[in-house]
């Protein structure tokens, strides 16, 4: 925006610091590997969405823009989730149960 | 300074800006369907990447966050100090982000002799090629970044810098670094 954006960056900038260490700790807390796995990915879109929105202004933008940025990533979403099934069925390969899937791994 | 005062009155918002976030929007698409493939591959594998994961080394990727996150202040800080026409700061601010994206590479640079000189090329396992080809296309952004910065911090000695320029190169900086706030996890942590 052309208009001056009142947000304190050095406070962001060191909250972001803050989610990095606390991301990095996660790692050593006595959690199962899904778990802390989950919460380390919560923690970086935390991250990436207070960097969209401050550092980039977001939070003052069109809604045109706020478009460009969030429908691709609505469709990298929608890509990854599309392809899960493949991963199912290849699971299920392994395990013999599918019997017909053949992997090319 | 404003848009009207470079002489943008006839358009709500400048053209480098909106180019810029439609460059983005399809640089979504190309890192994407990288991490896409990277995160469904690793998946299918069933943990057995994790063991190659944790050759990699955490603590100087997290020094590389850290120096990258922090770039992004300076760069957010240069675009604030040409809100206000302050050619002077905004110069002194793009230099020290020209610096920690310098860094970045550095330690980057430091971590490919690392892993390199323990055997581990692109060649030696998918888990490597992905690893070498994320990071990879990434320190080529980051190079990117480093060229436009460093011709803005010229236009800025200059005092010729516009608003538009600082805050378009900023928008792509920050991106930068929000592609890096995903591959730290995806790369370093999720072992």
């Amino acid at each position: 925006m052309a208009t001056e954006s009142h947000t304190n960056y050095t406070a962001v900038w060191a909250w972001l610091l803050v989610l990095l260490f606390v991301s990095v700790g996660a790692v050593y807390l006595p959690f199962s590997g899904a778990i802390t796995v989950a919460f380390i990915f919560l923690v970086a879109a935390v991250k990436a969405v207070m960097i969209a929105v401050y550092f980039m202004h977001l939070k003052d933008e069109t809604q045109l823009i706020r478009a460009l940025l969030w429908v691709p990533v609505a469709f990298f979403i929608i890509m990854t989730l599309a392809l899960v099934p493949d991963i199912v069925v290849d699971r299920l390969g392994d395990d013999g149960a599918a019997g017909t899937h053949t992997s090319a791994h | 300074m404003t848009y009207a005062a470079e002489g943008q009155t006839n358009r709500e918002m400048p053209f480098a800006k909106m180019a810029m976030w439609w460059f983005l929007a399809s640089e979504v698409m190309t890192f994407g369907g990288f991490l896409a493939s990277y995160l469904l591959f690793r998946a299918a594998a069933h943990g057995a990447w994790s063991e190659l994961a944790a050759h990699l080394n955490p603590w100087l990727a997290t020094v590389n966050t850290v120096v990258l996150l922090t770039s992004s202040l300076t760069i957010v800080k240069a675009h604030q100090a040409m809100q206000h026409d302050d050619q002077v700061k905004a110069k002194k601010l793009l230099g020290i982000t020209v610096i920690l994206g310098v860094a970045f590479l550095g330690f980057k640079a430091v971590e490919y002799s690392i892993e390199l000189s323990h055997g581990y090329t692109p060649l030696t396992h998918i888990f490597w090629s992905f690893y070498y080809a994320l990071t990879g296309l990434h320190a080529l952004h980051v190079i990117a970044g480093i060229v436009v910065n460093a011709v803005l911090f010229v236009h800025a000695s200059k005092g010729k810098l516009t608003l538009a320029r600082a805050e378009a190169a900023g928008l792509y900086w920050h991106f930068v670094d929000i592609i890096w706030v995903f591959l730290f996890p995806l790369l370093y942590l999720s072992y």
